[in-house]
């Protein structure tokens, strides 16, 4: 009886747990999903890209590449990179460099690129996504 | 309903294959369902593989897959007539445990996010993506990006674009998941392996990892370390339940998940190397026990070797080297650096660890000479000997590397040391 008693507490004790364990677990995998609280941002910024610069063919490397804490803005840099114009060069006659993964500071832009629109800002790191355009000379 | 179907293929196979494993008895309860349910996410990832080079539909793959999980399924319920699982048992220990994997989540959580850490995302997500994109998958292998590791091995990779081609959607929950099961996964193995050889040695071994907060914090990284880490795990949890007994299919799932490892990193190449020439040396009198487990290593040797020959370029450290090689060998001041950043890294971060060996050291001596141990230690000193020839700056390259390449080892050197320690065999 006594070690039926002991047996029906540590089922409720271990029963207790795994609800504690999959709520935990569940409310960070919710909160994962909502971080950033701009999905449709999110969806809105890849599907504006792509549909107006359908026909980049390059993407300006960043001669720096993001550190670890950047991983929103590195996402955005790294989701076109499967594009197969992107990656065949195909398209030659562009004036229009996709996606430049920026540094905090667009002081470093390589020579012969102006920054003609940012795409995505980063609050806290100053991490930036810049659309670059060729210098007029340079065209 | 077509997105349940990959998920509940691989459920179901993972049923059948824990259920065929009660055929075993030195394979503990706790620990069949979890092995079959990697073996049959592996299986699985390689069906999305398959699927997508050969340009086939997955989603007629899953069917396949599940109705021949199906089958399989009514065949062994015919061969034993006994359901599969047993109502679970409540102790104490399995309470603390449970207490224990509760703690280690929460250690997990702050370091978990949205696409993980920058190396998660430029290599293991991002691979994943080509796979996801399969149109343009060997656009992975364009020199236009070499710097995202095209020749590391796809495991990770597919697992995660199978669950997104599964849902249909590139979704950030994926792999943050993924991590999570994974992390899951070694925790719960460890636990229920040791847990075989002594009730307290699972409890330890919890206690252990929760004393070294970085290995949660490594696999909220979404990387694949603990991926590897996991597959070591097992393998040598195998290969020990064989050493009790060499039961065919235990001996041949050594083989299975040993090569295996070799599909989860580059590093995990070099330990199926180490461990496959231990095992086959320390069996060489049991020809039977070898012929199983080479017959486990044909599927994931032939796998990595396709995707090493025909698919992957050339590795940046070993093209890396040329005539320096021997100077770097040379360079006692290199082998210092390497030497003196062990051994901050071990005292910050494995200290628990470090106070486990001596003791075992001290009462169970024949630990160390085992097979286990000795690949475990040679995995080591290759890693040492990867510092010293890395072609990148050294520095940079183990601050970068050196704390994830000592997780990979971390469960398998718990697993060795409590294993000899609580272990009634007096012989260890």
């Amino acid at each position: 009886m006594r070690k039926g008693g002991i047996n029906i507490l540590l089922s409720i004790c271990f029963v207790a747990i795994l609800i504690a364990l999959c709520r935990l677990m569940l409310a960070h995998f919710q909160d994962v999903h909502h971080t950033f609280d701009g999905l449709d941002e999110e969806a809105r910024i890849l599907r504006d890209i792509r549909q107006h610069y359908p026909k980049a063919s390059e993407l300006a490397f960043a001669t720096n590449l993001p550190d670890e804490e950047s991983s929103q803005a590195a996402y955005y840099y790294t989701q076109f990179l499967w594009c197969p114009d992107i990656l065949s060069g195909q398209i030659k006659d562009h004036d229009t460099i996709l996606l430049y993964h920026s540094f905090a500071s667009r002081d470093s832009l390589p020579s012969g690129l102006k920054a003609s629109d940012t795409l995505f800002s980063e609050s806290g790191t100053g991490y930036e996504l810049l659309l670059l355009s060729k210098t007029s000379k340079d065209k | 309903m077509s997105m349940l179907v990959p998920f509940l293929s691989i459920m179901l196979l993972s049923v059948a294959i824990g259920w065929w494993l009660t055929t075993v008895p030195v394979i503990p309860q706790a620990i069949r369902l979890p092995i079959g349910f990697i073996a049959s996410v592996v299986l699985h990832s390689l069906l999305f593989d398959m699927s997508v080079i050969l340009g086939l539909s997955f989603e007629a793959c899953s069917w396949a897959s599940a109705i021949f999980s199906v089958f399989l399924l009514i065949r062994l319920y015919r061969l034993f007539d006994r359901p599969p699982l047993r109502a679970p048992s409540f102790s104490l220990a399995h309470s603390a445990a449970l207490g224990l994997i509760y703690y280690l989540s929460t250690e997990f959580i702050p370091h978990s996010g949205r696409w993980g850490r920058w190396d998660a995302r430029a290599i293991w997500t991002m691979h994943a993506s080509f796979l996801f994109h399969a149109d343009h998958w060997r656009n992975l292998f364009s020199p236009a990006i070499s710097w995202t590791h095209a020749d590391y091995p796809l495991m990770l990779s597919s697992i995660v674009a199978m669950c997104w081609r599964a849902m249909d959607k590139e979704t950030a929950i994926v792999p943050c998941v993924i991590a999570y099961i994974i992390f899951l996964m070694g925790v719960v193995i460890l636990y229920g392996a040791l847990t075989r050889v002594h009730r307290l040695a699972g409890i330890t071994a919890l206690c252990l990892l929760a004393l070294t907060p970085l290995y949660a914090k490594i696999a909220a990284y979404q990387g694949a370390d603990t991926l590897t880490g996991l597959f070591i795990l097992v393998t040598l949890v195998l290969s020990v339940l064989s050493d009790t007994r060499p039961y065919g299919l235990v001996v041949f799932l050594t083989g299975w998940f040993c090569g295996f490892t070799g599909w989860t990193k580059n590093e995990g190449i070099a330990f199926a190397v180490i461990f496959s020439g231990l095992f086959l040396w320390h069996h060489r009198h049991k020809g039977t026990a070898n012929a199983f487990f080479i017959a486990g290593l044909v599927l994931p040797v032939a796998v990595v070797s396709c995707f090493k020959i025909f698919l992957a370029p050339s590795n940046d450290i070993i093209e890396g080297q040329g005539m320096e090689a021997a100077n770097k060998l040379l360079d006692v001041a290199r082998h210092k650096t390497i030497l003196n950043f062990f051994l901050k890294t071990s005292l910050d971060c494995y200290l628990s660890l470090l106070m486990l060996a001596p003791v075992v050291f001290v009462i169970r001596f024949k630990t160390w000479r085992t097979y286990q141990m000795a690949a475990l230690l040679l995995l080591l000193v290759t890693y040492y000997f990867t510092f010293v020839l890395t072609p990148r700056n050294l520095t940079w390259h183990l601050e970068t590397a050196a704390e994830r390449l000592f997780i990979q080892l971390l469960p398998g050197f718990l697993f060795v040391l409590l294993n000899a320690l609580f272990s009634r065999n007096k012989a260890l």
